[in-house]
């Protein structure tokens, strides 16, 4: 009996291996289902290869025990010798790569920072699983030339905690980790990697400066209207977040990454926009939060409004009001204007989640440009909503309406745009021949609200998140070395549709048909 | 190693002596050229959208290291066919008495009936040829990552013989060695799957027992020193166990 059940398991144990590989080639998103099936299948399979050992155990016993143990301790050498010389193998490897443009291997730049490791470096890639494939091309290399590096492939979606721990908010980020200190890159590249690689072992972090003296949003403050959430956000992402009174400097400190302007109340002196342009002209990056000016007789930020026009940026006088009954999902009205879907931009890529932002003005790129710099859209509202030019009306407490002069959605909230930067320092070695020199570049986002940052707004899905990726694309170091992308040569295939015909005929049916002819004729001979 | 060469003649004669050979090829290479066309007909439709923006396309890493790719798993179904009567036949017919009595040693006989079998699986593998110089003929894909690519084939290829001559080798029923053969095949695959969920010491070890996971890297055109030796040890370790189970077998009486 208890062999009829055991010979059944050996059954059941093929029957649950097939399933599993069933599964995982019909529905792939079912990995928690087949990879249980597999592990059963296995458990079965081993349970009945056991319960066959028991016959074979006593086939052991008398006469023939000398010889099955001998024959076992000599399995058991040899095995040990294979895993023995597998493990040396795996840690002594010699890699030839045979591709013409020698594609997989590492430039001596790479090469030489990996060689020169010290400590282990851990580099997690979070990712789609369809897409670890990309990453290890790169990666294998890295873990090749050094015994240092490690690499572990995490899916997001399938461990959410690991994500989170490290706070992916984009797929297709690669975490470095060393002694403690960790760092972002979003990409497969070799520039890339090797940049963040070399970053990471320097452990210099980016400093962030927030301007003070004209209301602006508080760093350190609790409130509603706070911005501390956000600040210790920037510090658990490796930023350093440092305060900044214009009007008592000469100059922007040299270690800014970024300065941040977070919803001035009042209008910035010139002598302080002059500050903010010399910064600009020599590559810095800049931060612009502008909240709509409410009371119909208060002045507009002229000064700042000419600067982000100087640099292709329209900021109107206006408040985005937004009918979408979107807002009403999370409790708000239409003065909050809501967003769901973004303009493809680097600092929006990948990006899906609603964002929120009480008390808005429209800020959209001027058509055509300035001075040659283009800026692009980050954030569009939906349809039903537009920009609302009569202040007048609306601070007198009547019902909001668009009319003829109002600009209908989608109405653009933010915008990001980059130039090369006119008065860049020099750099400090001359860039070697072969190489092109280092392009300096200035950049600035900028979003017609603050609030959306603020503690109060943050509980808004998004919110966190996009501020965070401007700033991360805003302080993004110049690259520290820089490495030829490594293409595969170009060898493509052209065909006309005859010859694709041809082609489909001849591998899919003549020559398989070929063959099996082939047997079935021998078959008829041998008959 | 004459005796090793003469049976393996006799092995190779007697594959392609019955349909047997041709319609394993044949049944190869049906769901390969499915696989082939496919690839290549969306890298041709790439390459004209490429056309505009003047990305790289190449026919190595696009097409042929897909294809390869996806051949191994076909070999993973196949080969238990090729495997399974090596032994179990000639048990069941009786014919093994004669061998095992015969002037040959056991090492011999093993060695002959692997090349036998790695006869068939390399004549498998040319015809493939066939279909990369359709390649050749419309194209100017490189020649080095397809030698690559074919070293990993035959040398996988031998690592599932091995295995499989092993499991011929214990049973005299070829339906029972067959099954057992795929599903150990199955199996060597599947722990692959486990690596990226498994932590950071299992999952090493599963996917360096994968089969098919150490020939990724010759069909992207590298040749490692780990993966040959992988599949050497795999090779070697299933022609020794073979060898003690045939030893076994004559102890056992």
């Amino acid at each position: 009996m208890l062999k009829r059940i055991l010979g059944l398991l050996g059954w059941l144990g093929v029957a649950l291996v097939f399933a599993a590989v069933a599964i995982r080639f019909l529905k792939p998103e079912y990995q928690q289902y087949y990879n249980g099936l597999a592990i059963a299948g296995l458990v079965c399979t081993l349970l009945y290869i056991l319960s066959q050992w028991r016959e074979i155990g006593q086939s052991f016993s008398g006469r023939q025990a000398r010889y099955g143990s001998l024959a076992a301790a000599s399995v058991l050498v040899v095995l040990g010798i294979l895993v023995a010389i597998n493990y040396l193998s795996n840690k002594y490897n010699k890699r030839w790569d045979l591709t013409a443009a020698r594609q997989f291997s590492l430039s001596d730049q790479s090469r030489k920072v990996l060689q020169d490791l010290k400590e282990p470096v851990r580099i997690r890639v979070f990712a789609r699983s369809q897409e670890f494939e990309r990453f290890r091309d790169r990666l294998d290399e890295y873990t090749y030339h050094s015994k240092q590096v490690n690499v572990e492939y995490i899916d997001p979606e399938k461990r959410p905690a690991l994500a989170q721990a490290d706070g992916i908010t984009q797929l297709g980020t690669v975490v470095f980790e060393y002694a403690g200190r960790k760092e972002k890159v979003t990409s497969d590249s070799e520039q890339e990697l090797t940049n963040g690689l070399i970053k990471v072992i320097q452990g210099r972090q980016p400093k962030v400066y927030f301007t003070q003296g004209h209301g602006e949003k508080d760093t350190v403050s609790a409130e509603r209207s706070g911005y501390n959430s956000i600040g210790g956000a920037l510090t658990s992402d490796n930023f350093v977040v440092e305060k900044l009174v214009l009007a008592q400097a000469t100059e922007v400190p040299a270690d800014a990454d970024v300065v941040v302007i977070a919803g001035p109340r009042t209008d910035f002196l010139a002598p302080e926009i002059d500050l903010l342009k010399a910064y600009l002209a020599r590559g810095g990056k800049l931060f612009v939060m502008l909240d709509p000016v409410l009371k119909p007789d208060s002045p507009q930020p002229a000064q700042l409004q000419a600067l982000l026009k100087d640099w292709g940026i329209d900021s109107p006088n206006d408040i985005v009001l937004d009918v979408s009954g979107m807002g009403r999902l999370i409790g708000t009205d239409e003065s909050v204007p809501v967003a769901a879907s973004y303009p493809a931009h680097a600092i929006t890529q990948e990006f899906s989640l609603l964002t929120a932002y009480p008390l808005a003005r429209s800020i959209a790129p001027i058509e055509g440009g300035a001075n040659g710099r283009t800026a692009q859209k980050l954030i569009e509202t939906g349809p039903r909503s537009w920009a609302e030019t009569d202040l007048k009306s609306l601070s007198g407490g009547q019902p909001a309406k668009m009319d003829g002069s109002d600009k209908p959605g989608p109405v653009s909230l933010g915008v990001a745009v980059t130039g090369p930067a006119t008065n860049a320092p020099a750099p400090k070695e001359p860039p070697k021949p072969g190489e092109t020199p280092k392009q300096v570049e200035a950049r600035i986002v900028a979003i017609g609200d603050s609030d959306f940052a603020s503690n109060a707004a943050l509980g808004v899905q998004g919110n966190r998140d996009l501020f965070l990726n401007a700033v991360n694309w805003l302080a993004q170091q110049e690259n520290l070395i820089s490495i030829r992308a490594k293409d595969p040569e170009d060898r493509r295939i052209t065909l006309t549709a005859d010859q694709e015909r041809l082609i489909f005929y001849l591998t899919v049916l003549i020559v398989p048909g070929l063959v099996i002819l082939a047997g079935v004729q021998t078959w008829w001979r041998r008959r | 190693m004459r005796n090793v060469l003469a049976i393996a003649d006799k092995e190779l004669r007697s594959y392609f002596a019955s349909p047997i050979a041709y319609i394993l090829i044949g049944f190869f290479l049906l769901p390969f050229g499915v696989f082939f066309y496919l690839y290549l007909s969306t890298f041709v439709k790439q390459s004209l959208q490429m056309a505009q923006f003047g990305g790289a396309m190449n026919v190595n890493q696009q097409v042929i290291r897909y294809v390869l790719q996806n051949a191994s798993v076909i070999i993973l179904f196949i080969m238990p066919m090729i495997t399974m009567r090596t032994y179990s036949e000639e048990k069941r017919s009786g014919s093994i008495e004669l061998l095992l009595t015969s002037p040959l040693t056991d090492v011999e006989i093993i060695l002959g009936k692997f090349f036998g079998a790695l006869g068939l699986y390399i004549a498998m593998l040319a015809v493939t040829l066939l279909y990369m110089a359709i390649l050749f003929v419309y194209g100017n894909p490189e020649w080095r990552p397809l030698v690559a690519a074919y070293l990993g084939l035959l040398l996988m290829g031998g690592a599932f013989i091995s295995i499989g001559l092993l499991i011929s080798s214990t049973t005299s029923n070829q339906i029972v060695a067959g099954v057992v053969t795929f599903v150990v095949f199955l199996l060597f695959w599947i722990v692959g799957w486990f690596a990226d969920t498994a932590g950071p010491t299992i999952g090493p070890i599963t996917s360096w027992l994968s089969i098919t996971e150490h020939f990724d890297d010759f069909s992207k055109g590298i040749v490692d020193t780990k993966h040959v030796l992988y599949y050497l040890s795999l090779i070697t370790f299933g022609l020794f166990l073979t060898a003690k189970s045939v030893d076994t077998e004559r102890w056992r009486g």
